[in-house]
């Protein structure tokens, strides 16, 4: 017995300590990363003008019971500082008054199609394009999903790079831009994508964020921490090593033959946006192909995030089901030959690290807490293991504000900082075991194969009315 | 013991950081509108008297670099005039030969702006630093000062990497002038490889430089490399009519759907037959771009284009033209 308690606490002090030396290590990286970043772009407010070399982008924008928001969302969509681009809304079966909200606003009027399906989608029932803005066009089909909606987005998209952006979220005047410079300076570039933050407490305008603030609800201000941890190290670290496996489907810009090359968007996964990226970097590493698949730490993309527990909890699990769903359809990438920093450290990190970690570190806390409490471990080791999760868990979002810090910074209040200070110790101490019991949650759904569904999260957002 | 150290460590790092933050926004909040002032004055030909403390050097020649890229002509030459006496290419030249990267493209970009400094060779050199920022900011600033001499070496360097952004080069290349850059890009495009030379096209194009007549029409007669050929295309001229219309039969859909484009702008009513045939092309694009190009020949009207949107025998030549004769309708 005291053999296999033995074996146990060495078996999840050591699963703790590899853990917190791999992000120690993406941390690491993030950091020089950022700072080298940040030294290239010190030059961007120079005046800048386009010089008619930048591709043109389809931005693609899936629609599902959207209607008191996809007005305004198009608007600001609408006013991008890009030389050439066009929209394509894809309203994927609403069952509100999305189409006759677009129909009324954007003068839409019916438009033949010389079809270029090259992945196919759900059947269309009609294609409007706008008398009012000539580079809005609206395909109207069946519901599928998103995924179902992204494919039709692509087969009726005319550039040679996509967008992929969320009806819900507000993109900055310059987002495009930005976005695009890996594809101009990096020719084997596939795709990219931004750091996505959360719009809560901001102040928006016309579609755009004038004001960056704090939201007053303690669930949105948790994530704001989560997200910084997530973004600024989670997938900066990974850049430097061609390894990301993940863009966030808020915001990303694809190149669109690598997409279709690769099949499209699966409809069979509720994670689609990370499947893609994780697709391509199997299907290219196995090809020889060479690529490059970049991230750009510009907040560039703004989000609405849950206020309530059942929505936030019904995202995580959706996200965790995603992430495993997206390493099972493409599990020939680990270990594999030329598998590259993708299949040798990516892959194995988001496999042990995110995709087994919740169960990890449920079973450890209990363990050790049940060993501690029946005496099979002193309560002093029992204290000592609780406090280093504590610690590392506490560690890793302080590094993410210190990121922060030396980069953007966005939060520009003393009171601001006060709060996210308290947010980062706060986040572990409840948060983050109830995040860890979602993500079970999301890994059970997809061992035991529940229905998926595109779910629509209620809307916080106010912005996003018409009378805002 | 460690995490603890750890954590409390990054709080006083952030902490102390927010403080250097706040301090120093302070203090610029307050230098700004005296060095705004200062630098208006100067594109009137002021020279005011304005003392810039060493730390402070790194923000007023940014500052001072926003300002000269957004006026033109004589305040241009008077802001240069102002930064000469107080001292500026000194600070410049300090910072281009600093380790940060930051210093160091804001140093070199603004010697090439002030347009003095002694170390061309320097320059020559930094074009082959492996980093594109970095090398591009010589560049540019190579080019400034010494436009006749940079633009060959620019070039060379450009059609040995290919890091280099199209989109960078041709601001280069338009902030020189077409006359400075017109000979060394032709030189570059002759003497480049396929893979280069598909980079370097595209510039001509760009530059509108017409010098490149004759180089067009070698390229377009003789060029094996599809994507060379692609990129060609849209610099043809009437006068390459017969090479447009041979490659507009190229077996890469690519060079077909260009040599559309270039049909619809320098083709003439004998294209038709050639253009209603690739209604019926294979690829999606080739079509697109053949009946834009049908819809832009000289003496088409819109009855001819309906007529054959329900004869053409193809059927995705027909939905080509009605997609189009669609969105014709909805923008006149």
């Amino acid at each position: 017995m005291n053999t296999a308690v033995y074996a146990s606490e060495w078996f999840f002090l050591s699963y703790f300590v590899l853990m917190i030396l791999c992000y120690l290590a993406l941390d690491l990286l993030s950091l020089s990363g950022l700072r080298a970043y940040m030294d290239r772009q010190s030059m961007d407010d120079l005046p800048m003008f386009f010089s008619g070399f930048e591709p043109p982008v389809s931005v693609l924008v899936p629609a599902y019971n959207e209607a008191s928001t996809i007005a305004t969302s198009l608007r600001s969509l609408l006013q991008l500082h890009y030389p050439e681009y066009e929209i394509i809304v894809v309203n994927d079966g609403s069952k509100d008054d999305t189409l006759e909200v677009l129909k009324r606003e954007f003068d839409l009027v019916p438009c033949t199609v010389a079809w270029c399906i090259q992945i196919g989608s759900k059947p269309v029932r009609g294609v409007y394009m706008s008398r009012k803005h000539e580079n809005l066009r609206v395909v109207d089909k069946e519901n599928g999903g998103k995924a179902d909606s992204l494919n039709a987005g692509i087969d009726h998209s005319l550039y040679p790079l996509f967008c992929a952006v969320d009806a819900d979220s507000i993109l900055q005047r310059d987002s495009l831009r930005r976005v695009v410079r890996p594809f101009m300076e990096d020719p084997l570039c596939v795709a990219a994508g931004g750091t996505v933050r959360i719009a809560n407490g901001c102040e928006v305008r016309s579609g755009f964020l004038t004001r960056v603030g704090l939201p007053t609800h303690m669930l949105p201000l948790l994530q704001i921490v989560e997200y910084l941890r997530a973004f600024l190290f989670g997938r900066l670290g990974w850049d430097p090593l061609n390894g990301l496996l993940i863009i966030s489907g808020a915001f990303g810009l694809f190149k669109r033959s690598a997409v279709v090359a690769a099949g499209g968007y699966r409809t069979d996964t509720i994670g689609e946006d990370m499947e893609i990226v994780v697709r391509l970097q199997r299907k290219l590493r196995e090809a020889r192909t060479p690529f490059r698949i970049h991230f750009l730490p510009d907040p560039i993309c703004w989000t609405d995030a849950p206020e309530d527990l059942k929505t936030l909890a019904n995202q995580r699990t959706r996200w965790q089901r995603g992430l495993c769903e997206s390493l099972a359809f493409n599990k020939r990438l680990l270990f594999s030959q030329g598998g590259g920093a993708a299949g040798w450290l990516a892959f194995p990190f988001m496999l042990l690290f995110e995709g087994l970690g919740p169960v990890v570190e449920l079973v450890g806390l209990t363990f050790m807490i049940a060993a501690g409490i029946t005496g099979l471990v002193s309560l002093k080791v029992m204290f000592a293991f609780l406090f280093v999760a504590f610690a590392a868990g506490l560690f890793l979002s302080v590094t993410a504000l210190l990121l922060e810090e030396m980069s953007f910074h966005l939060y520009l209040r003393p009171r601001h900082l006060a709060t996210l200070l308290a947010a980062a110790l706060i986040e572990n101490l409840g948060y983050r075991q109830l995040s860890v019991w979602w993500r079970i949650k999301g890994m059970l759904a997809w061992a035991f194969r529940r229905e998926q569904k595109w779910v629509v999260s209620p809307r916080n957002a106010d912005w996003q009315k018409p009378d805002a | 013991m460690i995490s603890s150290a750890s954590v409390v460590l990054c709080f006083l790092a952030i902490l102390a950081l927010r403080f250097i933050y706040l301090w120093r926004q302070r203090h610029l909040t307050r230098l700004l509108p005296i060095w705004r002032d200062a630098l208006s004055a100067g594109t009137v030909g002021e020279l005011p008297t304005l003392t810039v403390a060493r730390s402070d050097r790194w923000h007023f020649i940014k500052l001072w670099s926003q300002l000269h890229d957004s006026v033109r002509g004589e305040a241009r030459e008077a802001l240069k005039a102002l930064a000469r006496s107080l001292g500026m290419p000194k600070w410049a030249l300090a910072l281009a030969g600093k380790r940060r990267l930051k210093d160091r493209i804001l140093g070199l970009g603004a010697l090439g702006r002030l347009g003095e400094f002694k170390g061309i060779d320097r320059l020559e050199k930094l074009l082959a630093h492996p980093d594109t920022v970095l090398s591009l900011t010589a560049a540019q600033a190579y080019a400034r000062l010494v436009p006749y001499e940079a633009l060959p070496a620019i070039l060379r360097t450009a059609s040995q990497r290919d890091d280099w952004p199209s989109a960078r080069l041709m601001d280069i290349l338009r902030e020189a002038g077409t006359e400075a850059a017109s000979s060394p890009l032709l030189v570059a495009v002759s003497g480049a490889q396929d893979k280069s030379r598909k980079q370097l096209v595209p510039l001509l194009v760009g530059l509108k430089s017409s010098d490149c007549a004759t180089m067009v029409r070698s390229l377009l007669k003789r060029e094996n490399d599809a994507e060379t050929l692609a990129a060609t295309l849209p610099l043809a001229t009437p006068d390459n009519l017969e090479f447009v219309r041979e490659a507009a039969k190229h077996q890469a859909w690519f060079v077909r759907s260009k040599a559309c484009q270039a049909l619809g702008r320098i083709g003439s009513h004998e294209d038709l037959p050639l253009l209603t045939k690739l209604l019926g092309d294979p690829q999606w694009w080739v079509r697109y771009r053949a009946t834009e190009a049908l819809l832009n020949l000289p003496g088409i009207k819109t009855e001819d284009v309906q007529h054959l949107a329900e004869t053409h025998s193809d059927r995705y030549a027909r939905d080509m033209l009605h997609m189009w004769l669609d969105r014709m309708g909805e923008t006149t």
